[in-house]
């Protein structure tokens, strides 16, 4: 009987392992964007940390970095905090004209994004809750999610990117990336319904839709599919996430610079 | 002086016999017998050098008119054959080499059932002959008094001696051994099979005695058998498919009846689809392929169906946790024809047994029909169809269905005394449905592919030492990659039809089985593969320089229906070797080069039952493969216990392989999306079993690596810089050992314990933030590795009591099983999930996946009467 207890009791601490990583990366991670909206735009610009690193991300604060457009303007950025650098003076893209970001990064590293083409307008029709019928929970307290309605333009491929705010706090779980693309409901009116959403009564929602482009949208794809809770089944093999940046020496740049039109929408849900 | 008067009485009254026109019962020289015919009118020719005087008993009398009885008399008592033409009888010494065959069907007594890779052979025939797929057996020997033997694991062995001067059919029946707990029924089929079968790294799976070792929630199923054979593997539990000897999951060809089944599990991989009720037995050949089989690159898994019984009517049922399953068999027409019908409908909700997760619903149901009619001893024919279905509703009420269909009719004729042929006429399915209600754009999608097949199979025995195979198989696939249509009215999503996809994939083959000498046999032939894909279809041009995307195509070109897109085809040399060292002990070694023409598109880890098959075409190769084996096989004495060491080395050529972030659902041009690349695989196997005795088992251990290399066109399109990288389910060492224990004469325990390296995984080698996101930085693929998999499984059996108290036999047989699945509750991580911390003070959190997260009892019931 002891010979199978000792069995048992090896076996079981057998069953824990520890997982140890090895980190070896230190490189440069750019988020760049430029709306269609009058505003300040802004480009962050961090290097990636360890796992043991409470930190997520270190700021790069001496980068010189600017916007360059299709029409020979040049938007010039400087330094806010956070690894954010904010445009010198607010300005906006204009629809059909291209915009190129390049940052200058100390030992001449220079950094290029692709050329993007601001699209045409976005624009959300309408934003409303629905509630979640479920006969199983004896909860009084209705469950309730949103849902946006919008009109698709015939013309162009779309490719849509939804963000959304919580109640004024901004839903960055992996499973928020919200994107849709329309080769399915090309020029049509469509809904998009965020039923991982819950919301009660009084909770406000605001919904920003980001017409952005397609290299920009697969982007987004690869990430949810990788950072998206894993389940039993059918996992993606983890790869490297290439944005649209390239550096001159030749070094893997993070990240993205997207450009991209946009429309937000808020409601409170009441009775 | 006595003596010679009695002889002389003795001459006069024989003279006297066969002066008239008959002859009576007795014994005569053959001369005497043509001096009789020659009175009789008839001229006889025959050389007295060649054909001597030899004693002839004629059992009973024989008139003129008989004289084809007793020519055959004389020939089956005689090496002399006798020929009649009008008047005139020739008499010629039977060559040496002249040969009778047997041929016959080796059925189970009791139920009429086939008997499907029992050992037939003969004191005077050098080698053993295996019955087919049908039961059928053909044996050259040669002629007069032989002593048959056929074995069959789990039946008496019949030992008999016949009197063979021609050709004959000897249909036999064996009966089974009362059911003995002590009796392994996993691997090879008679004794020695292991020695004897000339094929290199072969499977056969028998599960005649059901419940004998412990199955995940007790529910029998012949994969989770086939995994603790070596070479075989999964990737984890509750994963779909197989990977035998570092093939991917689409290159094995799996059989049912003969037709091909796309996805053999139900429950995402938790069970087969094979009802282990209606399974006769399984084999599967994961080194040397014969080249009657083909269109897969790695290995084949042949399940035949039971024909049902032909003498009673059965019913056999059973309960457990994962579903109910009932069987009712019986004859159409008793002894000549049968059917058997069974259905198996899940219970429990899959989640909820392997999680105790209740998010979504999964559920599935099938059932298999099979008829055969022998409508004499040369043509049997067979009917079988299997429809099976999954269900699974997510909890955003997206419903998906999938399911394999086939429908197989064969004829199986005996063209000639030493030829046997096989015509089938086969239809099989897969498809999938998706319903997603409530999305954006909520629509129907659905994907399937059908596959019609002729063929042809025929077998003949030269004699005893030599045997030809060859046959025929056109195959017109008919692909559709997806159609989306809109939900309902309100939907705001279109219509998409991709185009349907059309190949046409035929075959020719040739084999010889040669026995060359008492200890060295060969089988050596060869598959010559065709494809053509087909239009109607549009092939899309890319600009040659760029990486093909949507945005690099320069050109469409459109193919009329029936038109040739792209034509392949392949020569597939197979050879193997069997060198038996004594009787104890063999060398075998084979080479096999097959080609595969039809591929399973996926971009996961573990392949989704929403996967799409594609055809080779323009822009994807055949995938082809070369395997060399060698390996060593020794029994003790008696064949109590088995051994065999086994390496091969593989290489795989054409893999298909994907880009990072692949779409591939409802894409009208999946080859963007797609890249080529190579594998490579090689390992030893070990397989130690004890045959009998009261405690019994085996171990399987396999020491192997699997790799493959996608070196891209572009910089961009290359998988790890080019470089070779472990495939998704190399697994370096994998181990399953099995103990089953005889308690008492109803009950039998049993254990079994299973090992494997941890497979590959990609871990971050940083991090950092996006939009908020936290986001793990990943490098090259399969670098790391999840920790070891063990588990340790128990199970009882105890036997329902066979004779009432009265002391009669009791009609119902039945048994119960209960199982303890991973007994000390072992968290086998399945991946790593990499989240943020809720507290951001700290760092990540690294997440252990489990599937199983527990130990997990389960209880089945089953009976039969």
């Amino acid at each position: 009987m002891k010979v199978i207890k000792l069995t048992f009791f090896i076996l079981i601490l057998w069953s824990c392992e520890a997982l140890d990583l090895e980190q070896n990366a230190n490189l440069v991670v750019v988020e760049g964007y430029l709306s269609d909206k009058m505003d300040q735009q802004k480009v962050r610009i961090t290097r990636t940390t360890s796992f043991d690193n409470p930190e997520n991300a270190i700021p790069i604060t001496n980068a010189n970095v600017i916007i360059q457009s299709s029409t020979d303007e040049i938007y010039l950025f400087g330094y806010g905090t956070d690894g954010v650098y904010f445009s010198r003076e607010p300005f906006m893209g204009i629809e059909n004209v291209t915009y190129q970001l390049i940052i200058n990064l100390e030992d001449d590293v220079i950094i290029r994004s692709t050329e993007l083409k601001m699209s045409g307008r976005a624009k959300i029709d309408s934003l409303w809750f629905e509630s979640l019928s479920d006969e199983n929970t004896n909860d009084t307290e209705i469950i309730y999610f949103p849902v946006i309605s919008s009109q698709d333009d015939l013309v162009n491929r779309d490719f849509y990117y939804y963000r959304i705010h919580q109640n004024g706090s901004y839903l960055n779980e992996p499973a928020s990336i919200f994107l849709k693309e329309d080769i399915f409901f090309n020029g049509n009116e469509f809904k998009e319904e965020f039923r991982s959403i819950e919301l009660v009564e009084n909770d406000t929602i605001s919904v920003e839709l980001r017409k952005i482009s397609q290299e920009i949208f697969e982007y987004y794809s690869v990430l949810r599919e990788q950072t998206i809770s894993i389940s039993a089944n059918q996992n993606v093999v983890p790869a490297p996430i290439f944005g649209n940046l390239s550096s001159n020496d030749d070094q893997t740049v993070l990240g993205f610079f997207s450009v991209f039109a946009s429309d937000t929408m808020s409601n409170t849900v009441s009775q | 002086m006595a003596h010679k008067l009695l002889g002389l009485i003795f001459i006069l009254l024989l003279s006297l016999t066969i002066k008239g026109q008959s002859l009576s019962a007795g014994s005569y020289k053959l001369y005497d017998i043509i001096d009789f015919c020659k009175k009789n009118g008839f001229q006889v020719a025959f050389s007295p050098d060649l054909i001597k005087n030899q004693d002839i008993i004629l059992s009973s009398n024989f008139a003129l008119d008989d004289y084809t009885k007793l020519f055959d008399t004389i020939t089956n008592q005689t090496r002399v054959e006798i020929k009649k033409r009008g008047n005139m009888i020739t008499l010629s010494p039977r060559s040496a080499s002249n040969l009778v065959s047997i041929r016959g069907k080796i059925t189970d007594f009791s139920t009429g059932e086939n008997l499907l890779g029992a050992s037939v052979s003969t004191n005077k025939a050098v080698n053993i002959t295996l019955t087919n797929e049908y039961g059928g057996y053909m044996i050259n020997t040669k002629p007069g008094e032989i002593i048959l033997k056929v074995s069959f694991i789990g039946y008496k062995t019949l030992i008999d001696t016949f009197i063979i001067n021609k050709n004959s059919v000897l249909n036999l029946s064996l009966q089974q051994e009362s059911l003995k707990l002590n009796e392994i029924t996993v691997s090879s089929r008679s004794a020695d099979l292991n020695l004897s079968s000339m094929i290199t790294g072969t499977n056969s799976v028998n599960l005649k005695n059901k419940g004998q070792i412990p199955y995940f929630l007790g529910e029998e199923d012949v994969i989770q058998t086939a995994i603790m054979m070596p070479g075989i593997k999964t990737i984890g539990e509750d994963a779909n498919g197989l990977y035998i000897r570092g093939g991917n999951v689409d290159q094995n060809l799996i059989l049912m009846d003969e037709a091909p089944i796309y996805n053999p599990n139900h429950f995402y991989g938790l069970i087969s689809v094979f009802n282990p009720e209606v399974v006769n037995s399984i084999d599967i050949f994961k080194g040397y392929t014969p080249p009657k089989f083909g269109g897969r690159a790695s290995s084949v898994i042949n399940v035949h169906q039971r024909n049902g019984d032909k003498q009673d009517y059965h019913f056999t049922g059973g309960i457990g946790l994962i579903s109910a399953k009932a069987v009712l068999e019986g004859p159409i027409k008793k002894g000549k024809s049968s059917f058997i019908l069974s259905g198996r409908q899940s219970l429990l909700n899959r989640l909820s047994l392997i999680s105790n997760a209740a998010s979504g619903s999964n559920s599935f149901r099938d059932i298999n029909l099979k008829v055969n009619l022998t409508k004499d001893e040369r043509n049997t024919f067979f009917l079988a169809g299997y429809y099976g279905r999954d269900q699974n509703e997510d909890a955003f009420e997206t419903v998906t269905r999938w399911g394999n269909t086939n429908m197989s009719a064969r004829w199986n004729r005996i063209l000639a005394p030493r030829i046997v042929s096989n015509f089938s006429a086969i239809v099989s399915a897969y498809q999938y449905r998706v319903e997603q209600p409530r999305e954006a754009a909520s629509f129907i999608g659905n994907s399937r592919i059908i596959d019609y097949n002729l063929k042809s199979d025929f077998q003949f025995a030269i004699n005893p030492t030599n045997e030809i195979e060859f046959g025929s198989s056109v195959i017109l696939h008919r692909l559709k990659p997806g159609d989306r249509f809109p939900f309902d009215t309100d939907t705001s999503s279109d219509t998409l039809l991709l185009d349907s996809e059309h190949g046409i994939e035929s075959a020719f083959y040739l084999n010889h089985n040669a026995q060359l000498t008492d200890k060295l046999s060969i089988s050596y032939g060869f598959r010559q593969s065709l494809f053509q894909n087909i239009g109607s279809g549009e092939v899309y041009q890319y600009d040659p320089s760029l990486s093909k995307s949507d945005n690099t195509i320069t050109d469409t070109v459109r193919y009329g229906t029936g038109e040739t897109i792209k034509f392949y085809h392949g020569l597939e040399p197979r050879l193997s070797i069997n060198y038996r060292i004594n009787s104890l002990s063999a060398i075998k070694t084979s080479y096999n080069h097959n080609y595969q023409y039809l591929h399973l598109i996926s971009s996961t880890i573990n392949p989704s039952p929403t996967d799409i098959w594609k055809l080779s075409d323009s822009y994807i190769k055949p995938t082809n493969v070369h395997q060399v084996s060698l390996g060593y096989y020794k029994n003790s004495i008696n064949n109590n216990w088995e051994l065999f060491v086994e390496g091969y080395y593989k290489q795989i050529n054409n893999t298909v392989s994907y880009k990072n972030g692949a779409d591939l659902l409802f894409n009208p041009n999946p080859e963007t999306e797609l890249l080529t690349g190579e594998g490579r695989a090689y390992g030893m196997e070990f397989f130690l079993k004890r045959n009998v005795g009261k405690l019994l088992g085996w171990v399987s251990y396999t020491l192997s690596k699997s790799e493959q290399r996608v070196l891209g066109q572009f910089e961009n399109e290359s998988i790890n810089n080019g470089e070779y990288f472990p495939s998704d389910h190399d697994r370096t060492h994998f181990l399953s050992t099995v103990l089953i224990a005889e308690l008492g004469e109803r009950i039998n325990a049993s254990a079994s314990f299973n090992y494997g390296t941890g497979r590959p995984i990609t871990l971050p080698i940083a991090k950092y933030e996006i939009d908020g996101k936290f986001i793990p930085h990943f490098v090259n693929r399969n670098q790391s590795r999840l920790p070891a998999y063990h588990r340790l499984d128990l199970s009882l059996r105890i036997k329902g009591k066979e004779y009432n108290k009265k002391g009669d036999l009791r009609k119902l047989n039945d048994y119960w099983t209960f199982v303890l699945y991973n007994v000390y509750a072992r968290k086998n991580a399945y991946s790593y999930v990499f989240r943020e911390s809720a507290d951001l003070t700290l760092a990540n959190d690294i997440e252990v996946f489990s599937v199983i997260k527990g130990i997990v009892p389960g209880i089945t019931y089953n009976f039969s009467f």
